[in-house]
């Protein structure tokens, strides 16, 4: 074996790019559509996700590409692409994404739900009941909203906003030799995409756009069309990538970004049987290159089929639903506080209910003993009940401190008004740091108590959105750990400005110190394997693309470390290369639940070590945000933690192994194996887990006293 | 209900620190139990120059005073947060020398209601010292031997050297890392230069300082202050003993070398510090360098402790009740070392500290005085005859401005400034608005002075003949007496008539008239 030394493992062959990964784990998604084992529904929200990852990938990736190859810029990515090379494979990488999730949906998904009932009708297929009430919808709903704009060759093309929808129409020359006349004619986004017909059985759909071209001669009396085709521009949004907005977000995005018009488009698509000619004049009028067009066979942006997904009943096309538990520990719980005195809680969501996490706001709300509740706020729905809670104890004259990130101008409106509420009951907000965006997830609570001052502290991977936490695979500790208070403050206090970023006992904070703190507890591996101690590293992120990370994992790969990495999204390193990355594998989990927790594991020669995080393994996480890691240090909870983690290295059913060439494959299933699906095997265990902590409560019997006090730590089970 | 649940006792109590020093602004928030441990909630900790301006202009700028009303008013936040009520400020060079010292603390009160004190350099050394001891006491073994203790602080440097654990020396240099950084950089801007012109400024100090005393003895080296700290906690090879960090003599020196070369970007970039922290490291360490060298310790000693701790370590023997021992031993030996170098009658002077005491305690209730008053009732027993050592005639004087002269360890000025004064009326003259001295003093002061005077004249009296005589002495206390009973065996003629002459100021401020009775 030849070790590769230091300047070597700089090699760009060592090294995958990271927006054809990002491509390779949107196509991982795109296979949950195609699996014929998920439900019909549930394969089709998996298509749209696609559709929706796409969309943001292009004005944001896709859109920084072209701006560096715009502005000349050739240097080269880690994996040794220039701007321009790595515009041409996403593009070609792009395509045939696109082609294979058409193909799931209109030939698989559509047809699928047609036998259950659920159709998306044809023009021709109507029935003359449906064709009159088409007309109607036209005539009274369309009509009056549709304005054609006629494009003159000198004429400037009109800014038609991001995302949105419009038929490009090609009119007959004005004089028998002339040139043929161009038009759009823009869909309202206001309108349902698609409107319901009468059926006599079952549901029946139309889309909208398809009722327009039915008529849209109406909108050019007297003139000839020649040809029509619906077309969508996306453009360059100067955002920031983001995959923490769960729903919200892609709304919130269309809102905003629909009003940019005037960026620069990075993206045609069009239906498949466009005119040629409409097709040139579109990729002339908005400067775009070939490779830039997407020609769908099928409606374009099947985003809006989520119409479909939202409707009522149909249980049967969807996953069973799942009830977020309570932990056993808290389930007799009528406080919070005695519980957590006595012992950790970790808990893992969806799986385990965020609801401890709102209640302890909430009671620490109207405690007339909790003096401060300090929080990050990271895109949270303005609904929250924590949100409600903050104002109460804020009304009560507690110090409330809310640091809120609002990252994009489309939140901030959003945010205002209960950013707003908060203000006004007396809480103090924060807008962030400068330059910086807070992505760690820390509550604290300082409570006064007989024997002196309290904190109680929450720590999570997840946002403080009781609606993703329904959706997201999440970890959160709940803690009174004095050392972690200390730190928990010292956070806030540099956070408020009140202190400078202090040297902290047991937190790590990025962007000051996060990356060096990895890399500092992978080289130790590294060291102790050479030492001849057991050693290993387990970890679990969204993203990994820090080139000093990644080498640090090369170095400690070179040395023998046993390396595991649950990579759910980008991964840039390269495994299974000989005398580099022999001992590293990659998984990627996609399933039911968007995975997200992060969690590092560092065997450390027999003195194990685990943290949870807010960030990933990326330059963003580790340099331009605010993030935490934080240690898992009860036996119970490190142990419960680590079970975890290590499950999601037994994954067999929704496990895509990375292979040294880049590609992804499942692992090949040999007779009689077990099968685990780590997503189905928590929901499982926290079920079973709940019923024993609730069968094992029902069955104690618990003398009621008058006055007991609920401060009694006694009086509170103690279940793990 | 909010007041069913409200505790009967107010323990244990939020309690806050403030140290306005020369590079930053720090605070501490702690709990104090009843036992009188202490327990930390926070720290802060916020980068202002202050020394900047008051070791360049002599005043601090507009924009620092209020640039630190805006970090105190942060400070407070957080206080209020615990419902702190007890907030004890101090300040020190930055502040203590800026010629609008006075404006500055009025601003701070203006805007956050927080009430600093400025305090000396021995004031600070001494509580220190404190938590020095807190750290090291038991677990290093400095009170055997002598122990060279140094503090490079913002503005100044203060030097401690102990015997057997007593302090026998104090001094306060004018050479903080701050003010070095300023002088130093008004000279030069040539890196390498610098660091030579700082070595040559601290060479002076330090071989000023070997005229008073020599280092040389010193078996232990013990390096305090906000640098060493961070040095101890960023350097790999210092060795942590759960209270304190100990750093080999050679990794140490050699440190300071390496560092000394670096500029000021690549020490926030190879130490993680900020630029606030890596504009006083050089001077610092190479300070703490100079001293290590006069010495033959072995190892530095860095012990996790800051004026803060010492602030909080009183705060806390003041809550509850619980002197605060360990200091006070160190001032009186201190006070002792002065009186053998003026040839006290040592036995005479402690007799009379022992008397006055006596007198104290059994007075409490007439002069509702506390324990750092009877501290410089004990001081100024211990010194009332130094002035002798100058003459006789009139030495009540001479022993006025010895005092007042001198650096004792744990006083600030002001204090040392009391103490003179009520050593000076030991004899003679009761105060009078003639007396400079007396009058520099406010009023609060003032009254003090005479009710420790008058303590003080009646002990005396007691040992009129340098005998020692009067021992186990009881007391009565009646509506216009205070009779104290002595051994009616002995002849106590001489002592009656000096109490005659002497009782005087004891009858003005007590209003009641003292005299023996034989029993």
């Amino acid at each position: 074996m030849t070790k590769k030394t230091k300047t070597e493992l700089t090699d760009p062959s060592l090294y995958l790019n990271r927006e054809l990964s990002w491509l390779e784990f949107n196509a991982r998604v795109l296979e949950e559509a195609q699996d014929a084992s998920v439900p019909l529904l549930e394969r089709l929200k998996f298509a749209c996700i696609v559709s929706s990852n796409l969309d943001e990938f292009f004005m944001v990736r896709v859109a920084r590409l072209k701006r560096a190859v715009a502005e000349g810029r050739t240097e080269r990515c880690p994996a040794g692409l220039t701007p321009r090379q790595q515009l041409q494979r996403v593009h070609a990488r792009s395509h045939r994404l696109v082609r294979d999730q058409y193909k799931c949906v209109f030939d698989e998904i559509l047809p699928g739900l047609a036998k259950r009932g659920i159709r998306l009708a044809h023009t021709p297929d109507l029935s003359p009941a449906q064709a009159t009430h088409v007309e109607r919808v036209f005539a009274t709903e369309l009509f009056p909203v549709l304005t054609p704009m006629a494009v003159e060759p000198d004429r400037r093309f009109p800014l038609l906003a991001n995302l949105t929808l419009s038929f490009g129409v090609m009119l007959a020359p004005a004089s028998p030799d002339g040139e043929p006349r161009f038009a759009v004619v823009p869909i309202p986004s206001g309108l349902p995409r698609l409107v319901q017909l009468p059926a006599d059985e079952g549901l029946t759909y139309h889309s909208l756009e398809d009722i327009a071209r039915t008529y849209l001669g109406r909108l050019f009396p007297g003139q000839e069309i020649l040809s029509a085709s619906l077309f969508r521009i996306t453009r360059d949004s100067e955002l920031e990538f983001d995959d923490e907005g769960a729903p919200d977000f892609l709304h919130a995005v269309e809102e905003e970004l629909q009003t940019r018009r005037t960026n620069h488009p990075v993206r045609l698509e069009v239906e498949a049987a466009a005119d040629d000619q409409l097709v040139k004049w579109l990729l002339g009028e908005l400067k775009l290159r070939t490779e830039t067009l997407y020609r769908l066979p099928g409606s374009l942006d099947v985003r809006d089929l989520l119409t479909l997904v939202e409707l009522p009943g149909h249980e049967d096309l969807w996953d069973e639903p799942f009830e977020p538990v309570l932990p056993g520990a808290l389930l007799d719980a009528e406080s919070l506080f005695p519980v957590l005195r006595e012992h950790d809680v970790l808990l893992h969501h969806p799986y385990e209910s965020f609801e401890p996490v709102a209640q302890l706001v909430s009671e620490a709300a109207i405690d007339p003993d909790v003096l401060a509740i300090k929080l990050t706020l990271y895109r949270t729905s303005g609904e929250s009940p924590i949100i409600s809670a903050l104002v109460r104890a804020a009304q009560a004259g507690k110090q409330v401190t809310a640091v809120v990130e609002v990252t994009a101008r489309f939140d901030e409106e959003r945010n205002v008004e209960w950013a707003k509420r908060l203000e006004e009951a007396g809480a103090h907000v924060i807008h962030g740091v400068h330059a910086l965006k807070t992505h760690a997830k820390i509550l604290l609570i300082v409570r006064r108590e007989p024997d002196g001052i309290r904190r109680y502290l929450h720590l999570g991977t997840g946002n403080y959105n009781d609606r993703t936490a329904r959706l997201y695979t999440d970890l959160g500790l709940l803690t009174v750990d004095e050392e972690l208070g200390i730190d928990g403050s010292s956070f806030f206090n540099a956070l408020t400005g009140y202190s400078d970023p202090p040297a902290f006992r047991k937190l790590t904070m990025a962007p000051t110190g996060l990356r060096e703190r990895f890399i500092a507890l992978i080289d130790r591996e590294a060291q102790k394997a050479k030492d001849g101690q057991p050693v290993e590293i387990l970890a679990k992120m969204n993203s990994l693309v820090d080139p000093q990370i990644i080498r640090a994992l090369y170095r400690a790969s070179q040395t023998g470390v046993p390396i595991w990495l649950n990579v759910r999204g980008i991964c840039c390193l390269r495994p299974r290369v000989k005398g580099v990355s022999d001992t590293i594998r990659v998984v990627s989990l996609v399933d039911r639940y968007l995975e997200h927790s992060r969690m590092f594991y560092f065997r450390n020669g027999g003195d194990e070590e685990l943290y949870l995080s807010s960030a990933d393994w990326m330059g963003r996480n580790l340099d331009r945000r605010v993030e935490l890691m934080f240690p898992i240090e009860s036996p119970e909870t490190r142990d419960k933690a680590l079970t975890i983690l290590r499950t999601f290295f037994a994954e067999t059913e929704k496990g895509r192994w990375l292979r040294a060439d880049g590609k992804y494959a499942r692992k090949p299933r040999r007779a009689g194996d077990p099968t685990v699906r780590c997503q189905q095997h928590f929901r499982e265990q926290a079920a079973t887990a709940h019923s024993h902590a609730e069968y094992l409560t029902r069955t104690r019997f618990r003398p009621m006293r008058r006055n007991a006090a609920v401060e009694d730590g006694d009086e509170t089970p103690a279940l793990t | 209900m909010r007041t069913t649940r409200q505790r009967s006792s107010e323990w244990p109590k939020p309690v806050a620190v403030i140290d306005i020093g020369a590079s930053a602004l720090r605070a501490e928030i702690a709990e104090i139990n009843e036992d009188g441990t202490i327990r930390q909630l926070e720290s802060l900790r916020k980068g202002v120059l202050l020394g900047n301006d008051t070791f360049t202009r002599g005043e601090l700028s507009l924009e620092s005073v209020r640039a630190a009303c805006e970090v105190l008013r942060g400070f407070k936040k957080v206080m209020d947060e615990y419902g702190v009520r007890d907030i004890r400020a101090v300040a020190t060079s930055a502040v203590r020398e800026a010629a609008n010292s006075d404006t500055f603390l009025d601003r701070v009160f203006m805007t956050t209601g927080i009430e600093v004190e400025i305090i000396e350099g021995p004031e600070e050394s001494r509580l220190s010292y404190a938590a020095i001891h807190e750290a090291l006491n038991g677990r290093v073994p400095f009170d055997k031997g002598v122990a060279l203790l140094v503090e490079v602080g913002g503005g100044s440097a203060d030097v401690a050297i102990l015997d057997d654990g007593e302090i026998v020396h104090s001094a306060t240099l004018a050479m903080g890392a701050i003010r070095l950084r300023q002088t130093v950089a008004g000279i030069s801007t040539d890196h390498a230069q610098r660091t030579e012109l700082y070595k040559r400024f601290i060479h002076n100090a330090v071989a000023n300082l070997q005229r008073d005393v020599s280092l040389r003895e010193a078996d232990h080296f013990i390096a305090q202050g906000g640098d060493m700290r961070l040095v101890a906690r960023r350097l790999k090879k210092a060795v942590f003993h759960d209270t304190f960090h100990e750093i080999d003599r050679e990794t140490f020196s050699e440190f300071c070398t390496q560092t000394s070369r670096l500029t000021r970007e690549n020490l926030v970039a190879k130490y993680n510090v900020s630029y606030l922290e890596a504009e006083t490291l050089v001077p610092a360490l190479l300070a703490y360098s100079a001293f290590l060298k006069e010495t033959p310790a072995s190892s530095v000693i860095v012990p996790n402790a800051s004026l803060r701790r010492g602030l909080l370590l009183e705060m806390a023997s003041s809550q509850t009740g619980r002197s605060f021992e360990a200091l006070d031993k160190h001032v009186l030996s201190s006070a002792l070392s002065l009186a053998e170098k003026f040839s006290v009658d040592l036995a005479h002077g402690q007799h009379v500290a022992n008397t006055a005491t006596s007198l104290f305690d059994a007075l409490k209730k007439e002069h509702g005085l506390g324990t750092r008053e009877r501290l410089f009732l004990q001081v100024a027993a211990l010194l009332h005859e130094v002035g002798m050592f100058v003459g006789m005639t009139a030495h009540h004087q001479h022993t006025y401005y010895v005092i007042s002269a001198a650096q004792l360890f744990g006083l600030g000025r002001e204090e040392i400034e009391l103490v003179a004064n009520v050593a000076r009326y030991h004899r003679r003259s009761t105060p009078k608005r003639e007396h400079a001295g007396y009058m520099r003093l406010d009023r609060a002061a003032r009254v003090l002075v005479c009710k420790l005077a008058a303590l003080l004249r009646v002990a005396d009296a007691l040992d009129r003949d340098h005998q020692q005589k009067a021992r186990r002495l009881r007391f009565r206390i009646t509506e216009d007496e205070f009779l104290i009973l002595v051994d009616r065996n002995r002849d106590w003629t001489m002592e009656r008539m000096t109490l005659e002459e002497k009782g005087d100021l004891f009858l003005a401020c007590f209003g009641k008239r003292v005299a023996l009775r034989g029993v």
